[in-house]
């Protein structure tokens, strides 16, 4: 494919800033660099639509980080407060009221939205071919909240409600695969994303912006926080993730998947696992050789579907 | 006896298990206690505070302690940042987490200070003071002893869920700080607290968009000085940096801006210390000062 | 013209020209969505339409579109009004002004279509300005109104006209429908003073999360003032209104109230039923009149005690039940009398007619009756008195026997006079 993009190398990142300094959140927090890398993309005529999730902390009153308009949804309604924006100014400038300002609406959510509570609303969304953006930054848990189980947690990982004893090696379901959730509605676009990859990232959102409907991404959302990790991990964790094969690159139009990056020679799971507490007990006190094979296996099968 | 203490600290410091460690030891040397945290939304790093009321009655109160006789401070940079001594009262007495004396410029106020950071990095490995600053406190104030303070770390450190060489861990730091914090004689007056009051006053209707919670600002987040929040900071050595954009790109808080000749700048006063742009910096430009 | 309620709810927001009507269908609410959508095919109604997959998107898309300045459009019912009840409480938080017709009945379990006010009341505390109308006519002229007074800069909240469901929303009566150039007059374009367009001269964070407890005071307290506000809003918009279609309205209507001994306050549709039964009772020699909510929300308190203070016994009809309080206007009403000079010696609470059970000159009768033996001797029920027919009763017992439960052990049902 080789489509016109401005963003070739990393020295392609647009320079104009949507994110300010002084944020409430974490340091080395995955997910911001995500928002930040978006909206370099997106630019200056978006509405951010958020929901309960710790990048709603991006607007903390009597502050906001974000320099683009924002509009605070609940917590399963994001995307119906997106449809309601969109069809507003749509609807305004269809009678001439307005000049129509070619807004772009971005839902920002975290899996705890995205996978669960407003997968319902997302579903409409998506099925009545609403124009907008929609980026789920996957930390893999409720991190607001303190680290509960979601839909989107792995398998065998801790969370504070996945607990790790005698009797449980963590989260015993394997994590709900919102890309293909997505892509059966059949969007003209979903793509997944890392913070690690930049050039993948501006250039999907590019891509996206160029298409009219709903353009779904879903971002490894690294939380040293959650995860158990120093802060200055985030991008070594990153690209571990996509390295071992667990976090694959790989976008849908219109509903055609290809993979943006294949790793040719996997790391082994285990690299990235060991990077976490949250899956301290695959290794100690003892190693669960079973657990970790299980994952391997899970990863291997899925890039033994993937054809080149 | 009656005993308000409100304890500050940093999100991650454990000032929540350290007022649990004083309200249990409280409780264990037979006294009524009560003891709640308080945080916002905020991440890691963030100003948490936490509450411990104590007295040989049922304790009367709730919630936020607006008037303490104690303060404890578990990271001294949020005096400047946090006003952790306010409502003090007088005769009252704050115990600091720092090397050595600070200048706080209130004669009326007894000061005890410890360096439980150190002694947390030397025995825990990291700032986790949460055992220190309870032992500390409670000695400074008096209020266990010594053998209470420490079933009352093991108790909230089992309940942490913690592995027993790290509870262990925890009841050394404990024993130490129990053992270098002198008690101080509370000077407080529980009269003055009846005395304190404020002027209620009645909010009036403003009109629109006043009324309306929003914020037309863009970006006046960088009000908020996130840099008081590094405890290592990234330091450019130009010579070395080849402007490849890295450490911009990877700044999760756009701390890092380009000149014109793609020379990265960092803004230290809202660098949190992350420190992602010293790990991925692909020359190894960046050093880290402590 | 003879319309339903439902069709009327779609020629309001036919003449008010909203420009956004969101949707999703429930019984017996649904014929609003189907006329306007029919309307937006044809061209008639010149409004962005869509179809949600559930109330709550469907309330959080009309108040976020009416956040970007476009007259917004929705309706529903009882489980659906409940099922959205977080979008309720967002989009009065948003200050977002849209309408939102509900057309009552009884919430479940266990599940019923017929009318009761349970659904509406729930929603008394969201910040929503509510307007119940008794007829066809009420709903058009409190849509319009509704948007007049929640489109104010001075209010900027959402408001709720309620019609019960089939007694009025599938009850067809004349209705004036009014000249479109003269709703555009009563009713101009909507002008947001912050209007959410995303535009880079403007930006807006709407609905920042809160760290505080005086700023989310401050706020809170806004909504609360800003819902007072709304009476005085009102009050002006009528003066307007009735220049312009000849129609009066006021917050509350009083009927035959002036030398009334009795007062029973009701609300909705049924009011109808109470008015004839009020007729009635005078012909039969009570000294007794009716006072009507039409504004629930904000609770016109001041009102309803001038109206109320000299009658000597009220009596407050409503059809909801809040399990363990008993009727919910009740206590508004009695807190409405209580600084009241002179006040009435009783006020006693009366629920019935839920899940649409019928009301008439014997339930009328004997409030009025259960009221006089208040004002003479000083006894009066514990309250809520349930208003039940000896008729009923035997159906309950029968349908309990059917459904295979033994009857014979019950207690029988009490007459209080």
């Amino acid at each position: 494919m080789s489509e016109e993009t401005v963003f070739k190398t990393m020295k392609d990142t647009p320079r104009q800033e949507y994110l300010s300094p002084g944020s409430p959140l974490c340091a080395g927090c995955g997910g911001e660099i995500i928002v930040k890398l978006a909206l370099k993309v997106l630019g200056p005529r978006t509405i951010v639509v958020s929901v309960p999730s710790c990048l709603a902390l991006l607007e903390l009153y009597p502050y906001v980080s974000i320099k683009t308009s924002m509009l605070f949804a609940p917590f399963g309604a994001g995307p119906a407060a997106a449809q309601g924006l969109v069809d507003g100014i749509e609807a305004l400038a269809s009678k001439g009221v307005i000049q129509n300002p070619g807004t772009k609406v971005l839902v920002l959510t975290g899996d705890g939205a995205a996978y669960d509570i407003g997968l319902q609303a997302t579903s409409g969304a998506i099925q009545r071919g609403l124009d907008f953006y929609y980026l789920c930054y996957d930390n893999e848990a409720y991190g607001n909240t303190g680290f509960q189980y979601s839909s989107a947690t792995p398998f065998a990982s801790w969370t504070s409600t996945t607990s790790v004893g005698l009797e449980s090696s963590g989260n015993t379901f394997w994590k709900k695969d919102l890309f293909e959730i997505w892509r059966a509605h059949n969007p003209p676009y979903v793509a997944t994303v890392a913070a690690s990859r930049p050039v993948d990232l501006m250039r999907k959102f590019e891509k996206a912006s160029r298409i009219r409907g709903p353009k779904l991404f879903i971002a490894l959302g690294v939380c040293p926080t959650g995860w158990g990790a120093d802060a200055k991990e985030t991008i070594r964790i990153d690209k571990l993730a996509v390295e071992t094969g667990m976090w694959p690159l790989k976008e849908a139009i219109n509903g055609e998947v290809r993979h943006t990056y294949i790793p040719r020679k996997r790391k082994p799971v285990e690299e990235y696992l060991k990077t976490q507490k949250r899956y301290e007990h695959l290794f100690k006190p003892v190693r669960r050789d079973d657990l970790i094979r299980a994952i391997q296996e899970r990863v291997d099968r899925y890039w033994e579907s993937v054809s080149e | 006896m009656k005993l308000n203490i409100r304890l500050h600290g940093r999100g991650g410091q454990g000032i929540k298990t350290a007022g649990r460690v004083v309200g249990t030891a409280a409780f264990l040397a037979g006294y009524y206690a009560q003891d709640s945290p308080m945080y916002g939304p905020e991440r890691r790093g963030a100003h948490v505070s936490s509450f411990v009321r104590i007295s040989d009655e049922p304790v009367d109160g709730r919630g936020y302690i607006a008037a303490p006789d104690a303060v404890a401070i578990a990271d001294h940079s949020l005096l400047e940042q946090a006003s952790p001594l306010q409502g003090l009262r007088s005769g009252g007495v704050v115990i600091i987490n720092a090397a050595k004396h600070v200048e706080l410029g209130i004669p009326t106020i007894q000061q005890a200070v410890l360096d439980i950071s150190t002694l947390a990095n030397k025995i825990l490995g990291r700032d986790a003071v949460s055992a220190g600053v309870g032992a500390a406190v409670c000695k400074a104030l008096g209020i266990a002893g010594r053998a209470d303070v420490i079933e009352a770390v093991k108790m909230e450190m089992e309940e942490l869920g913690l592995r027993e060489e790290l509870i262990e861990a925890n009841i050394k730091l404990a024993e130490e700080c129990y053992a270098a914090i002198p008690t101080l004689q509370l000077k407080t007056n529980e009269e003055d607290m009846l005395m304190e009051r404020d002027e209620i006053v009645e909010i009036p209707a403003t009109p629109a968009p006043a009324s309306v919670a929003l914020i037309s600002a863009a970006g006046n987040s960088t009000a908020r000085k996130t840099g008081a929040w590094r405890d290592a900071t990234p330091v450019i050595n130009y010579q070395k940096c080849t402007r490849c954009m890295v450490c911009y790109i990877y700044c999760p808080d756009s701390c890092i801006s380009l000149d014109e000749t793609l020379t990265p700048h960092i803004d230290y006063e809202h660098c949190k210390g992350c420190l992602i742009c010293f790990m991925e910096c692909p020359p190894r430009a960046i050093q880290v000062e402590v | 013209m003879m319309l339903t309620g439902n069709s009327t709810a779609a020629w309001a927001a036919r003449l008010a020209d909203v420009d956004y009507v969101a949707a999703y269908p429930i019984t017996p609410q649904s014929e609003i969505v189907e006329t306007l959508a029919k309307w937006s095919s044809e061209g008639k109604l010149r409004a962005k339409f869509v179809n949600f997959e559930s109330e709550h998107s469907m309330i959080t898309a009309a108040g976020a579109a009416s956040l970007t300045g476009a007259r917004a459009f929705t309706a529903t019912s009882s489980q659906g009004l409940l099922y959205a009840m977080e979008a309720l409480y967002t989009v009065a938080g948003w200050r977002a002004p849209m309408m939102l017709v509900n057309v009552s009945r009884g919430v479940g379990m266990p599940m019923i279509l017929q009318v009761e006010h349970g659904d509406v009341m729930a929603a008394r505390d969201s910040g929503f300005i509510q307007l119940h109308a008794e007829t066809c006519q009420e709903v058009l002229d409190f849509i319009l109104l509704g948007y007049r007074v929640g489109e104010d800069s001075r209010v900027l909240l959402p408001t709720i006209v309620n019609m019960d469901g089939f007694v009025l929303s599938f009850a067809r009566e004349p209705v004036e429908l009014p000249d479109k150039s003269d709703v555009e007059s009563f009713l101009p374009r909507f002008k947001h003073p912050k209007p959410l367009l995303g535009l880079e001269d403007e930006t807006l964070a709407y609905a920042p999360t809160m760290t505080e407890g005086a700023s989310y005071t401050y706020f809170k307290y806004q909504i609360h003032l800003a819902a007072q506000e709304a009476k005085h809003v009102f009050r002006g918009a009528v003066e307007r209104f009735e220049e312009i279609f000849g129609r009066h309205h006021d917050v509350i209507e009083g009927y035959m109230l002036d030398d009334a001994e009795i007062a029973i306050v009701s609300s909705n549709s049924y009011s109808s039923i109470i008015r004839s039964a009020v007729k009635a009772l005078r012909r039969n020699g009570y000294r007794v009149g009716m006072l009507r909510l039409k504004m629930i929300r904000p609770f016109p308190r001041e009102e309803v005690a001038e109206a109320l203070k000299h009658v000597g016994a009220v009596a407050v009809f409503e059809q909801n039940l809040a399990p363990g309080r008993g009727g919910a206007l009740y206590p508004e009403v009695v807190e409405a009398l209580y600084h009241a000079s002179p006040r009435p010696d009783a006020i006693l609470s009366f629920i019935g007619g839920l899940g649409g059970s019928p009301i008439g000159y014997s339930e009328a009768e004997y409030m009025v009756r259960v009221c006089e033996k208040a004002m003479k001797t000083g006894i009066a029920p514990q309250g809520p008195t349930i208003l039940c027919r000896r008729e009923d009763w035997q159906r309950i017992r029968a349908a309990l026997k059917m459904a295979g439960i033994p009857v014979e052990q019950l207690s029988e049902a009490i007459h209080h006079v």
